[in-house]
């Protein structure tokens, strides 16, 4: 690991500016969990740590008449651990429970989960990638079983994040301070494709940090949940997840999220999956229709087709389990 | 004997829990410093020029080695020496060392590291096995020659099975990476200390490099936490590299690998691939087998050769088969040199063999147990090297137990009706469960390979107070042989247990004692003490045969009572502290010693009083051993240890997924010293093996878009043969989430010449996991999968396979059905 400076913040204008300052050149440290493992695979060389776990007040998780509120640095454990959070956003509590590992959630908090790395094993390895302002995605012709089948555009990361999935069902939007200011954005607006900006997973600033997600009370009636694939049943990321937030009425799908994980560089919306379902009983026939319609474009690259089948298997159980 | 046999708790466990146990890294040595290493980014490629100028400026910088500033030979001794500390001219792997820097701290080693800049000239890399056997880059071949299979193979009344196999790398995956400190003593001797599991090993390189005559090279193991093989021969390296470092600077250095430097530089299980043929009669008689086994030994030869004899000499499983021929290959490529792996060079035919078994067994119409029960090596039989089996068979008495612990009849029946109950269940269940064999056995030590290796010393030094210092040349890896040792020397000197220290493995205190490898630790240390305490005992019957200890005793208790009456705990007299030293917690409590110590105490003191000489060195040198080099047949093994595992599956046909749910797994040890080390050793060589079938491979970087030789943007050329997955995260092993319930077997058919009649039981657990785990699959799905680790995906494809290969024949079926009528 190499030297950097270590900057303790104890207002969010310190991190903002201490940010600013370093321009590009800082990273936010909140659990680390992430973050130092990057600097130790020596992919990433800040020369400036801005650490905002001293920030007081970012450790909450709230309750008002428009919805939920969990302050950043919130760790996943705690809100695994939630009692709103398991009665009510049941999808989001199934996917901090195959979320990594009980240390590891112990130890990561909110913002972080959603602003984490990809885990890509050439972005993460001494490859001089599009993703790291190279020329080229090795994947492509390299080794690809853990890649991208949708959404891939010249680089073919998938977002790591189970916590992310989950909140883009829940329509989450994320708040965010920096020196312009404060701004509130929804979740899906928050992440972006490599067609939008290769170097980067979402939208925010040099100078930015995220202070709060906010996940609206669902409607009566909705049901959510959450399936994973992995190799090995702790401690891994999705091979590829599904997430289905849904709200029935007499048996007829009133309104529907659904969204698809590690499978494309941002958590996959599948607006195909919802206009099939939308307006329909969830009858086997008519969950068979929307999780091909899911997967119709994916376009696997050389060693990844399992990915296309894998995931219509996961759609498919998530949505037998809303509808039971 | 007295302890032998019983369930004793380790000793080194409280302190390793508890964190105190001191590895490598929690020692420091006043003025040390750090090091770094330079490794080579191509998997092939000619030095031009390594530039250190300006490393030489940053601060804190004391030493910059090269190949050509070693003082002694830049070559680490083994058995084909081939492999240079320090690359010179020429790098043949990525991540071998070009230079060493040695700084104040860590980080400004590593800031050195990488200002020194070297210029390469990429050359051509061999990087498969295929490729390497093509160009003729062959390390090893051993043959085997028994019969004439031919012969077999060209009858018309044989079923025969062939197929390829192919097993991957694995991770050793040892708790603690490798480390070293070498510390340089004003004798101008260097003492080096480290996570290591071979002293003597280390002592050579660290001896070759610095040009040192080797009673100056003094080698200490540390707490190792874990060694798998990973630790045998590769440890050499850091070690020489620190010698050498300490020899330039006068400093102590020290230098430990991050997780990924040991994952891609340090020795792995060599990937294999096995062309496998087999012919059995109609009744169910193995008659032949015919093979040619590939080893994929990476850049250097290491332990390849042996590795490979290993996996030869059991080439056919623990069956009666007459006629063999094997070729075996251990092949170059331009990779990270593998090495020694639990298991040794026998885990991946193995694999072969048991699936090659299960495959005939459904060919013939035999149950895969029956099949095995039927061919099964008794006494009286003779190996595939035509060793006769003389005592201490216990292969049949593993099936029984397993087949006995299992309830196999029952089991198999309940889960055929179970698995047909889901099919039908609305909506159908994917799951289906399934049941699979797997069997080994596995020569015990090192064999007629292993030479001047194979003997092992011991030194035993009773103090005057009856406490015991046992001094051996292997090393305690994890695996419980502190425990184990002690509980033989205790019995052999007749002593109770808690006088029993064994001291950390020092070169200074015994002679070469060989490794600690081949599960021949509790066989070969053990009997070197038993040697020991003999010569021990003889001398101390001389004084004590007919004397009346009560007399001393009772002195003695009456002077300890008085000393704990008085509070005292520190000695005053000499007596007195024989008397009242160490005593520990629960006798101090009690104010007494049991009556057996009070009569060893007594009984040393009068040895003591006599001049008794209270110490002694050991020595065991194993049964002879035969090998011919020309037909590979001969006596290899002293003898040999057998395993038989069951494991039932639960497989998603949908997704792949495999659910290991239960292992039976029996063993026959000869005797088991410790049965709760034993377990130990079984449960973790079953998860391990579960890792090795399921889940773990390293994946290497290929150029598939040949951009190997196109130069990308500002970095270097793209590194073709770089292992992708250098980190947990993303090389995957078992977690406790992954371990099924495990139901382990003891099984003793004694051996002779063992201490107490044991043999050996580190390796054996994991060596056939893998094969049963997949024989479980194709029971449950029909797949038959000849690669591991059966991943989803791969589980998934075959089954993908296997349906279109259906749908492709039942329609033609169907056809010719509608033109019947
Ligand atoms: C072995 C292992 C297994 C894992 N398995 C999974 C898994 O199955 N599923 C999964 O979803 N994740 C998994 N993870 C990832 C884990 O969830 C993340 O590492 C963790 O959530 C990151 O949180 P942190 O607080 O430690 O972030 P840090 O490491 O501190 O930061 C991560 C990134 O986010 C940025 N950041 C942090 N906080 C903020 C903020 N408030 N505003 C703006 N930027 C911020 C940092 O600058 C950094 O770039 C795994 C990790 C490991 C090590």
């Amino acid at each position: 690991m190499r030297a950097f400076e270590f900057h303790p913040a104890h207002q969010i204008s310190d991190a903002i500016r201490s940010l600013d300052e370093a321009n590009g050149n800082a990273r936010i440290c909140a659990g680390g969990t992430d973050l130092l493992s990057r600097l130790k695979d020596d992919v990433d060389n800040p020369e400036r740590l801005v650490c905002i776990r001293t920030l007081p007040d970012l450790r909450y998780i709230r309750n008002d008449k428009d919805g939920v509120r969990i302050g950043a640095l919130t760790t996943l454990s705690t809100i695994e651990e939630d009692a709103y959070v398991q009665k009510q956003l049941p999808l989001l509590h199934q996917a901090l429970q195959v979320t990594a590992a009980p240390q590891i959630r112990n130890q990561a908090t909110m913002g972080g989960s959603i602003c984490q790395r990809p885990r890509c094993w050439y972005l993460r390895g001494p490859f001089d990638c599009l993703r790291k302002g190279g020329k080229e995605c090795f994947a492509v012709y390299g080794e690809n079983k853990y890649h991208a089948i949708l959404g891939g555009h010249l680089c073919y990361i998938v977002h790591p994040s189970d916590s992310a999935t989950a909140l883009v069902a829940l329509n989450a939007s994320v708040k965010i301070h920096g020196s312009k200011g404060e701004k509130t954005v929804p979740i899906e607006k928050f992440f972006v494709g490599p067609e939008v900006n290769i170097l980067k997973e979402n939208i925010l600033e040099d100078d930015e940090i995220i202070t709060e997600v906010f996940i609206p009370h669902p409607a009566p009636g909705c049901r959510g949940a959450f399936n994973k694939s992995r190799e090995r049943q702790s401690y891994d990321f999705a091979l590829a997840s599904a997430a289905v937030q849904c709200r029935m009425s007499r048996g007829v799908c009133e309104d529907v999220r659904v969204v698809l994980g590690g499978v494309a560089p941002i958590p996959w919306r599948s607006r195909e999956a919802e206009a099939v379902v939308r307006g329909k009983k969830l009858s086997a026939a008519t969950i068979r229709e929307a999780s091909e319609a899911a997967l119709r474009n994916a376009k696997p690259l050389t060693q990844n087709d399992y990915k296309v089948d894998l995931t219509k298997l996961l759609l498919t159980k998530s949505f037998q389990q809303v509808s039971i | 004997m007295r302890t032998v046999g019983e369930r004793i708790a380790r000793p080194d466990s409280l302190d390793k829990v508890q964190g105190t146990a001191q590895y490598v890294d929690d020692l420091s040595f006043g003025a040390m410093l750090h090091a770094a290493v330079v490794r080579s980014p191509l998997a092939h490629g000619r030095i031009k020029k390594i530039s250190t100028a300006a490393a030489r400026r940053i601060r804190g910088v004391h030493a910059i080695l090269t190949a050509q500033d070693i003082p002694g030979q830049n070559l680490i001794p083994m058995i084909q020496p081939d492999q240079p500390l320090l690359a010179a001219g020429e790098v043949r792997h990525i991540g071998e060392a070009v230079a060493l820097v040695a700084a104040e701290t860590k980080s400004a080693a590593e800031e050195a590291a990488r200002a020194i800049t070297v210029d390469y000239e990429a050359l051509p890399a061999i990087l498969t096995l295929e490729e390497g056997f093509a160009k003729r880059e062959i390390v090893q071949h051993w043959k085997l020659r028994r019969g004439r299979p031919c012969d077999i193979f060209s009858r018309h009344d044989v079923v025969v099975v062939e197929n390829t196999y192919q097993t991957p790398y694995q991770e050793h995956a040892y708790i603690e990476t490798n480390g070293m400190i070498a510390v340089p003593e004003t004798d101008g001797g260097i003492t080096v200390y480290g996570s290591l599991q071979c002293p003597f090993y280390v002592q050579k390189a660290v001896a070759s490099v610095t040009g040192m005559k080797m009673n100056h090279c003094r080698v200490i193991q540390t707490v190792t936490g874990g060694g798998f093989g990973g630790k045998e021969d590769a440890p050499g390296l850091p070690a020489a590299m620190v010698a050498l470092l300490a020899q330039a600077t006068g400093r102590p250095v020290k230098y430990i690998l991050s997780r990924e430097e040991d994952m891609q530089v340090m020795s792995k299980r060599h990937p294999g691939k096995i062309v496998y043929r087999s012919a059995a009669s109609h009744d169910g008689i193995l008659l032949a087998v015919d093979v040619d086994y590939f080893l994929d030994a990476g850049a250097y030869a290491t332990l390849s050769p042996v590795v490979l004899w290993r996996g030869i000499n059991h080439a056919a499983g623990p069956y009666r088969c007459e006629h063999v021929r094997v070729d075996a290959y251990a092949i170059r490529t331009h990779k990270v040199p593998c090495g020694a792996f639990r298991g040794f060079g026998e885990p991946q035919i193995v694999f072969a063999h048991e699936r090659q078994m299960d495959l005939l067994a459904e060919r013939i119409g035999l149950d895969a147990l029956q099949f095995r029960e039927k061919n099964a090596l008794e006494t009286g039989d003779h190996t595939v090297t035509e060793h006769e089996l003389k005592e201490s068979v216990g292969f049949k008495d593993t099936i029984i137990e397993v087949r006995r612990a299992s309830n196999y009849d029952r089991l198999k029946l309940e889960i055929e009706k179970s698995n047909g109950a889901r099919i039908s269940e609305n909506p159908p269940n994917p799951k289906r469960r399934g049941l699979g064999w797997g069997c080994c056995y596995y020569g015990v030590g090192l064999g007629a390979r292993g030479g001047y290796l194979n003997p092992a010393g011991a030194s035993v030094v009773i103090s005057s107070d009856g406490s015991v210092n046992v001094a051996v040349g292997t090393t305690e890896i994890g695996q419980g042989m502190i425990t184990v040792l002690s509980q033989i020397a205790a019995d052999a000197l007749g002593c109770p247990l808690e006088f029993i220290r064994i001291m950390p493995p020092d070169t200074s205190r015994v002679p070469d004692s060989g490794p600690t490898v081949a599960s021949r630790t509790t066989l070969m240390s053990g009997n070197a003490i038993a040697d020991a305490c003999r010569q021990i005992k003889s001398r101390m019957a001389a004084v004590c045969a007919d004397y009346d200890f009560s007399k001393i005793i009772a002195e003695m208790k009456s002077q300890a009572v008085a000393a704990s009456a008085r509070g005292e705990t520190h000695p005053k007299s000499d007596f007195h502290r024989i008397v009242t030293s160490s005593y520990t917690p629960s006798n101090r409590a009690s104010g007494h010693w049991s009556e057996e110590a009070w009569l060893w105490k007594a009984t040393i003191q009068r040895c003591v009083q006599n001049m008794v000489q209270l110490s002694a060195h050991g020595w065991a040198v194993p049964p002879q051993t035969t090998y011919d080099g020309e037909t590979g047949l001969g006596d290899v093994y002293v003898t040999y240890s057998y395993s038989t595992n069951l494991v039932e599956v639960e497989v998603d046909i949908e997704t792949g997924e495999t659910t290991v749910l239960k292992v039976w797994t029996a063993h026959d040890v000869g005797k088991a010293i410790n049965p709760q080390t034993g377990e130990g050793q079984i449960e973790g060589g079953v998860v391990q093996g579960i890792g090795y079938g399921l889940l773990e491979e390293h994946v290497l970087a290929t150029d598939g878009s040949k951009a190997a030789t196109r130069k990308t943007g500002k970095g270097g050329p793209f590194p073709p043969g770089r292992i992708l997955n250098d980190q947990f995260s993303t090389y995957i092993i078992p977690t406790p989430m992954d371990i099924p319930e495990i139901h382990s077997l003891i099984v003793e058919h004694a051996f002779p010449y063992g201490p107490f009649g044991a043999k050996g039981l580190g390796e054996t657990p994991i060596i056939a996991v893998a094969p049963a785990l997949v024989n479980a699959i194709a029971n449950a799905t029909g797949i038959q999968l000849r690669e591991i680790p059966a991943t989803p995906e791969r589980v998934w494809q075959a089954l993908k396979q296997e349906a279109s290969r259906r749908t492709q024949q039942s329609p033609r079926r169907s056809r010719k059905a509608a033109s019947a009528i």
